[in-house]
């Protein structure tokens, strides 16, 4: 065991007076409130944590916060596992479950490690060149299962997550020291202040520490009303400073059983789980990120071994968590932070056994006290496989000087610093290279969002203290934003690698590429870094490089030549960090996955056993199953008992607007293809809504309910569609038009009886005489009332047969219906629902928008070439029936079709054509049925010139198989229309 | 049958647990927060001009003017419950709540003669929810972007609970969400989930 606990003082996070037992690869552990994961293992001498993606070498704990690349775990079991955590920020709890990932049988014994031995044979971009021949799908299932790291639950979350929105004037992303300083000042200067911080506490990565200005800072954010939230990490910033943040709740979830808060039954989300984390959509007029800097890793060989980790990670789990990661730690620098974090850690009782600087001591601001310190050197060896043994330090000066081996426990990267300029570059900001030292920095404001503190590459303290003050007073008087004073962080050299030495230089330990492999990438003139990280997989994976990013395009930079300006930068895209999709999914699970239109007697139809399906966003009765009755027996038994008899389908979902206005006639003129502004009051029209291509987007029928007042039915699924398209074309092109569209399809529900004693069902319950037969018309529209209720009923029919549209207000439909269920035994009436009205409409060969018509159909093609030429006046998309291509007579039509056999359903979407596939389409089939009136199948098509091949015989193609089939004219079933018209 | 002739959703069967949500009684309470359905009638006034004289009958019947663009107002229609609001929906169209059937059965009457607009009635078509309570803003934000939960006075149509709704708010503490009835089953359910975790 190298790495184990500290005494008190050190360990100002964790409560030692308490103890938290958890597992890790099966193995019971000891913790303290206050640790995390990490900083667990690591008090319990647990270095080896993982295996990495493609090598499967041993790695342990890197870092210590939201850049950790290797120290992967999956968390929990069961259901509410979760894969890919990332040791650093989880917080222990009681009973907490964690196992390595991307290893088998043990982390200890990986079977995959075979790949090691193997990796001359992987390098960057192998599988592009590889596994080609013979076929890639012979490898695919094996590299598929091999791909990945952690593991999913397979099972449904029962967690919960949440979405919820917030403002403010000013945001301030991150709640260190300038972060504060940033926030406080706005707030006091006025502004409506939130504070967002992803650590449990303020104060960012001096959280830790007894600092006295934090803490005062902290006492006056309260003081001033900085509205704060902790545990909250900003993850993207979007389109007008929308900015997203994951707040991950308890860390310690109680799985209770939960509804002690509402009233009544809790039906849905009561799934036993927790809330486990919340989405914030944050909209703020400033933005100011204060999210601090990454430390960048030095690159030596086997710099991946359990037991290499960056200094300031180390540093922070001496004191803040009472860990030492080691006994004997070597720091390989880049950086005067080196320097900073031997002595802190030789304050903590570590033994730092030397300091092994990369950079000439001309670079070289401070010393080492008493440590032991090489110049102008780097580590060119890293001894063991599991855990480090010892490293070999040589001179990167002087050839020939004798390389020297230490005994350590622990190496500690200090390279300099990278600002974390994720959130900046989300934003549109730009970036600037610093060649001092060696980091890009904002250059500028983003669109915004403004950068403090150490993102901003003000590693000063005072500096970043003032600046990020300034800018809160700055951003929240309107004012103009201070310049930033960049600087402080002192001087490290760009490369910061081994050169000329031996052995696996790894770059992004995530995805094991090493220095080789962006030499390869070079070598294959890769220049572009976007398409480095493409070949390589740099900066992919679940860390998207933080560590390894600025070393990559460094690197990059050297092997073709060029500065790391000129290199640039991959795009940062959101998220920062991963987020689960839980959280994006929020409350959208189950019953909640989409809103869905429900009927307004929905209860009644499942008294009735319907089987509901989705139409068009409906909830909808497809059919009324009896027992031991399928879909399709059912529907074939409905549409039966509608023909002979009469049945009743809750047409509700049908779409309804009321057009107003003294130039509504003329409007809806111009928005069908029919014309309208001839109806009289009580008069209806079926037409054709086309867009202004022409193309067939809505049908409907139109009824005049006075000189200026239209009753318009739409499609059910067409009817927002349409109201929106009326709109566009009033307040876009026809503006002059004096036309109110308001749509009330939740207002009224529609009842529709059909069938040949329709209407004597209908006088049964109570209707009307006025509306019999024989004194109502087909397509004519009254207005009257039933049971005290308002109706307005149309005489229309999409069954064939003799029918009426009772439209009533919602609030009525169930009693209605139930009123006619009552007497439905006396004219062996039924419900049907929508696959019974398919049946019939389809042996009447009326077409469904959508089903029969496509974005290429024009309304010539489904036969309304007729109503196109007597139409003299302008509607929408008569232009576009000139055009050439719409008047080719080898467009497809609609047509009956009929199986040869007099047996055989025709497969809706298989495709008519002469010959064998592949071959031109000439059609397709688009809507076919059993019909229970004819006994035989029917169907309609599209077919190339179908209305001049009636009699025909054609082939149809399905799935490898061919039907012969013959086109017939349509209607199937009372083509002169005397059902309908009773 | 040899193969299916309709395209049919994947997805049906998690639809279909929708029907859980309905038998609940619809009634959330928690600390600060109260939210129950209400009974009112329903109406579009829709109008070309809102100085025209459809807008006139409109303030004269119920003696208060067609709201600002992004308002709402609270009046007293003298009936035993003495309330209804007028929450502006868009440039053309303001709906009018109100507990009085006969206030709106007169108001229909007198616009019958003001040809520069319409009222379209809307009850029934409309779901009423209300959420007051000290919390019940932060409760409206759990479910939405902020946009959607107007101020004092103010009606904001925005999205809650993926739907589009139109939330008014005539007396502090007190938000009325007006939603599609098609869609009320939906939005109920939103809330319960959401009322769950409101601790």
């Amino acid at each position: 065991m190298t790495s184990s606990r500290l005494a008190v003082p050190c360990g100002s996070r964790i409560d030692r007076s308490q103890r938290l037992s958890f597992e890790f690869n099966g193995r019971r552990l000891i913790g303290h409130p206050g640790d995390t994961l990490a900083s667990a293992l690591l008090a319990n001498g647990v270095q080896l944590v993982g295996r990495s993606f493609k090598l499967h070498r041993p790695r342990g704990i890197f870092s210590c916060g939201v850049e950790e690349p290797t120290g992967l775990v999956d968390l929990s079991e069961g259901a509410t596992r979760t894969p890919n955590m990332r040791s650093t920020l989880v917080d222990l709890h009681e009973g907490l479950v964690a196992a390595s990932v991307n290893c088998w049988p043990s982390v200890r014994f990986d079977l995959g490690a075979v790949n090691n031995r193997m990796a001359a044979l992987l390098p960057a971009g192998f599988y592009y060149k590889t596994f080609k021949w013979p076929d890639w799908h012979l490898y695919e299932p094996s590299i598929r299962r091999m791909a990945g790291l952690g593991r999913a639950s397979g099972e449904p979350d029962p967690d919960r997550y949440e979405e919820a929105a917030a403002q403010a004037d000013v945001l301030v992303i991150g709640g260190g020291l300038a972060g504060l300083s940033a926030a406080v000042a706005a707030a006091e200067a006025g502004a409506d202040t939130l504070l967002l911080a992803s650590g449990s506490a303020l104060g960012g990565a001096l959280a830790w520490r007894d600092d006295s200005q934090i803490a005062a800072l902290i006492v006056r954010a309260e003081r001033c009303g900085v509205r704060q939230m902790t545990r909250t990490l900003a993850f993207g910033v979007y389109d007008h400073n929308l900015v997203c943040a994951r707040e991950s709740r308890s860390p310690a979830p109680t799985r209770i059983a939960t509804g002690s808060i509402a009233t009544g039954s809790i039906a849905t989300g009561s799934s036993g789980g927790v809330l486990r984390e919340r989405l914030w959509k944050i909209r703020a007029r400033a933005v100011i990120a204060a999210t601090g800097a990454i430390e960048r890793p030095m690159i030596f060989p086997d710099n991946d071994r359990p037991g290499v980790m960056l200094a300031g990670a180390a540093d922070k789990y001496a004191h803040a968590f009472g860990v030492a990661c080691g006994q004997r730690v070597v720091i390989a620098a880049n950086s005067d932070s080196a320097y900073r974090v031997a002595a802190s850690l030789r304050a903590a009782g570590v033994n730092v056994v030397a300091l092994v600087d990369r950079r000439p001591p001309a670079d070289i601001s401070t010393d080492a006290g008493h440590v032991r310190t090489f110049v102008s050197a780097a580590i060119a060896r890293v001894g063991g496989t599991k855990a480090v043994r010892n490293c070999t330090v040589i001179s990167t000066e002087m050839d020939g000087a004798r390389p020297e081996k230490l005994d350590c426990d622990l190496i500690l990267s200090a390279g300099g610093f990278a600002p974390a300029v994720h959130l900046h570059s989300q934003a549109g900001g730009k970036l600037r290279w610093v060649e001092e030292s060696a980091m890009f920095v904002p250059d500028g404001a983003a669109p915004g969002l403004l950068s403090a503190g150490a993102c901003a590459g003000i590693f000063a303290r005072d500096a970043a203290v003032n600046h990020a003050a300034e800018l809160g007073r700055a951003v929240a008087r309107r004012g103009a934003a201070p310049a930033a004073p960049i600087g402080g962080a002192g001087r490290s050299l760009a490369a910061t690698h081994a050169p000329g030495v031996i052995g696996k230089q790894f770059v992004d330990l995530q995805n094991d590429v090493a220095v080789g492999d962006i030499g390869l990438a070079a070598q294959e003139n890769y220049r572009s870094v976007e398409h480095l990280k493409r070949y390589t997989t740099t900066g992919m994976g679940t860390d998207q490089g933080k560590t390894s990013n600025i070393n990559a395009l460094v690197l990059m930079g050297e092997f073709t030549g060029r500065e790391p300006a000129g290199v640039g930068t991959t795009k940062f895209r959101p998220p920062f960090a991963p987020v689960t999709l839980g959280l994006l999914a929020g409350r959208r699970v189950g019953a909640l996955y989409r809103p869905l239109k429900r009927l307004p007697a929905h209860g009644w139809h499942e008294a009735r056993g319907a089987l509901f399906e989705q139409f068009g966003n409906w909830l909808r009765p497809a059919a009324y199953p009896q027992a031991h009755e399928s879909l399709e027996s059912a529907a074939q038994r409905e549409a039966g008992a509608v023909r002979r008899h009469a049945g009743v389908l809750d047409g509700s979902p049908l779409g309804k607007l009321e057009i107003y206005g003294p130039d509504a006639a003329h409007f809806l003129d111009l928005m069908y293809v029919g014309t309208m502004s001839n109806l009289s009051p009580g008069q209806a029209r079926y037409g054709l809504l086309l867009n202004e291509n022409g193309t067939v987007v809505d049908d409907g029928i139109v009824a005049r309910l006075g000189p200026q007042q239209y009753w318009v039915n739409t499609t059910s699924a067409g009817v927002e569609r349409t109201a929106a398209a009326f709109e566009e074309w009033l307040q876009c092109e026809y503006t002059h038009l004096r036309v109110l569209v308001t749509p009330v399809t939740s207002r009224w529900g529609n009842v529709t009886v059909a069938g040949p004693r329709a209407w004597d069902w209908l006088a049964s319950v109570g209707m009307d005489p006025g509306l019999a037969p024989q004194s109502m018309k087909h397509m004519t529209l009254r207005e009257s009332a039933w049971e005290g209720a308002p109706l307005r009923v149309l005489r229309a029919s999409f069954s064939g047969e003799l029918g009426y549209e009772l439209n009533i207000p919602a609030d009525h439909v169930k009693e209605l219906l139930e009123r006619l269920w009552q007497r439905a035994a006396d004219f062996q009436a039924v419900p049907y629902g929508i696959e019974a009205l398919e049946i019939m409409r389809t042996e009447k060969g009326y077409i469904h928008i959508g089903t029969d018509t496509d974005g290429t159909t024009l309304p010539q093609d489904v036969g309304f070439a007729r109503a196109i030429e007597r139409k003299a006046a302008n509607f929408v998309g008569r232009r576009s029936l000139l055009r050439p291509a719409a008047r080719d007579p080898g467009r497809f039509q609609l047509v009956g079709l009929a199986p040869a056999d007099g047996r055989t359903r025709l497969p809706v979407g298989a495709q008519i054509a002469p010959g064998a596939p592949p071959t031109r389409t000439e059609g397709h089939v688009t809507s076919s049925y059993w019909s229970p009136e004819l006994k035989r199948p029917v169907a309609l098509g599209m077919l190339a010139r179908g209305t001049q091949r009636v009699g025909e015989k054609i082939r149809i193609h399905h799935l490898g198989s061919v039907i012969d089939a013959v086109v017939v004219s349509s209607p199937f079933i009372d083509p002169q229309g005397d059902r309908l018209r009773g | 049958m040899p193969w299916s002739f309709r395209r049919r959703s994947s997805i049906r069967r998690a639809i279909v647990s929708v029907d859980e949500l309905r038998n609940a009684p619809f009634a959330i309470e928690a600390t600060g927060l109260r939210v129950d359905g209400l009974d009112f009638c329903a109406a579009s006034l829709r109008y070309f001009d809102r100085a025209g004289r459809f807008a006139e009958t409109v303030c004269d019947t119920i003696g208060h003017p067609i709201p600002q663009p992004l308002h709402a107002a609270a009046f007293d229609t003298g009936g035993f419950h003495a309330r209804g609001v007028l929450a502006w929906r868009g440039p053309t169209e303001t709906l009018l709540l109100c507990t009085d059937r006969a206030m709106l059965a007169d108001l229909e009457r007198r616009l019958l003669s003001a040809t520069d607009g319409c009222m379209v009635e809307q009850t029934g078509g409309v779901c009423v929810i209300r959420a007051q309570g000290r919390r019940a803003r932060d409760f409206l934000q759990r479910m939405g972007a902020t946009t959607a939960v107007p101020d004092l006075s103010e009606a904001r149509a925005g999205r809650l609970a993926e739907l589009h709704v139109l939330t008014v708010c005539v007396q502090a503490e007190e938000f009325l969400l007006i939603v599609e009835r098609v869609y009320a089953e939906h939005l109920m359910g939103w809330m319960r989930s959401t009322a769950e975790d409101f601790n």
